[in-house]
C-alpha cells in the first residue's frame, strides 16, 4: 500500500505506471554494485524513484578527483566512505526507501548473500575483475545483472540474465581482466549511461518494454548515437559448464 | 572476396584483403588492442583463434571498464 505522501510524491509517474507499477517497484529489492560515476546516478534515481530496498556495496573513499562525475558526493566529503555518504544523501531524498550501505571490498567470499537476497543487481563498477566476481555470483543465484561501462567519451549497456544471455564473462571474453587503470571518462558520460541502468531496472521490474537482452546497447556521445549489437550465439566455460 | 569489417562508430567498412585470418590477426592488422574489442560475426562472438574466411562481415566493437 501507498501512503498519502508517496501517493503524492510519486504523483508524476503513477500515470504512467499505475498504483500497481509504483507497488513493483516499492516492493523490489536492488544490489548496486559501486558507488562512483555510474553508480551515483543509478543510486540518485532509484531511491527517487521509489524502488523499496537498496544495498550499495563500495569500499572506496570520496577522492577529489571522483567529484567532476561521482555526483552524490561534494568537497565536504573527501576522505569519507562512499556509501556512508551516500546513505545519508540519499535517505535525505527519500525516506521511504531502505537503504543498505556496505563499505567492502566485492570478493567471492561475501557477494552471495547480497545478491541473493534481492531481484535485480546492477553493475556500476570500474574494473573487469570485480565485475567477472560480480557477474559469477549472478549467474550462480540466477539474478538479472544490468552491466555498463564507461570510457571517454563512450559506453556500453546490456542485461544478463541467466540461462537466457550470455553471461559478462563470456560477452567480454577476450578483455583483460586484471587491468586496473584510473577512469578515464567525461564527467558526463557516466551520467548518461547510469540513466540508461535504471531505465533497464525499470523495465525488468515493471515487466514493461524490452530490456536489452541479447542485446548490446554502444553508446557515442561525440554522436549522440546508440547502435544496438544482437548476440545470438555464445559458448562459455562459465556460464555453459 | 576479402573479409569486410565493420568497426562501430568508426563509419565505413574496412575491407582486409585476405582469404582467412585469426581474429586476434586481424584486430592486429586493424590496430585494434585484442583486449578492448569484441568480435561478432553473425551474431556469433568470436574468440581470439576463431578463423574469418573470405567474403565473410564481422562487427568490431570496443568495450569500455569505467564505472
Amino acid at each position: 500500500m501507498l501512503s498519502p505522501e508517496e501517493l503524492e510524491r510519486y504523483s508524476r509517474q503513477i500515470p504512467v505506471i499505475g498504483v500497481e507499477g509504483q507497488l513493483r517497484l516499492k516492493n523490489s529489492s536492488i544490489l548496486v554494485a559501486g558507488a562512483g560515476g555510474l553508480g551515483s546516478v543509478v543510486l540518485y534515481y532509484l531511491v527517487a524513484i521509489g524502488v523499496g530496498k537498496i544495498i550499495v556495496i563500495d569500499e572506496g573513499l570520496v577522492e577529489l578527483s571522483n567529484l567532476q562525475r561521482q555526483i552524490l558526493y561534494t568537497v565536504d566529503d573527501i576522505g569519507k566512505p562512499k556509501v556512508t555518504v551516500a546513505y545519508h544523501r540519499l535517505k535525505r531524498l527519500n525516506p521511504n526507501v531502505e537503504i543498505t550501505p556496505i563499505h567492502a571490498r566485492i570478493t567471492e567470499e561475501i557477494i552471495d548473500d547480497y545478491v541473493r537476497s534481492v531481484d535485480v543487481v546492477v553493475d556500476a563498477l570500474d574494473n573487469w575483475e570485480t565485475r567477472f566476481i560480480l557477474d559469477k555470483a549472478c549467474w550462480r543465484l540466477g539474478k538479472p545483472l544490468v552491466h555498463a561501462g564507461v570510457g571517454e567519451f563512450y559506453g556500453q549497456v546490456t542485461t544478463i540474465i541467466p540461462g537466457k544471455t550470455p553471461c559478462l564473462r563470456c560477452l567480454f571474453q577476450g578483455v583483460d581482466k586484471t587491468e586496473k587503470k584510473p577512469v578515464i571518462v567525461m564527467g558526463h558520460v557516466p551520467g548518461l549511461l547510469g540513466l540508461l541502468e535504471v531505465n533497464e531496472v525499470v523495465k525488468i521490474i515493471l515487466g514493461v518494454g524490452e530490456p536489452l537482452i541479447n542485446k548490446l546497447a554502444l553508446f557515442n556521445a561525440k554522436t549522440n548515437s546508440m547502435e544496438i549489437v544482437e548476440i545470438k550465439k555464445f559458448e562459455c566455460q562459465v556460464c555453459q559448464e | 572476396m576479402p573479409v569486410k569489417v565493420n568497426i562501430t562508430g568508426k563509419g565505413e567498412p574496412r575491407i582486409i584483403e585476405v582469404s582467412r585470418i585469426r581474429v586476434k590477426d586481424l584486430l592486429a592488422k586493424l590496430g585494434l588492442n585484442p583486449t578492448e574489442y569484441v568480435v561478432l560475426k553473425d551474431g556469433e562472438i568470436l574468440v581470439d583463434d576463431d578463423e574469418v574466411v573470405d567474403g565473410e562481415v564481422v562487427t568490431v566493437f570496443t568495450v569500455k571498464s569505467g564505472g
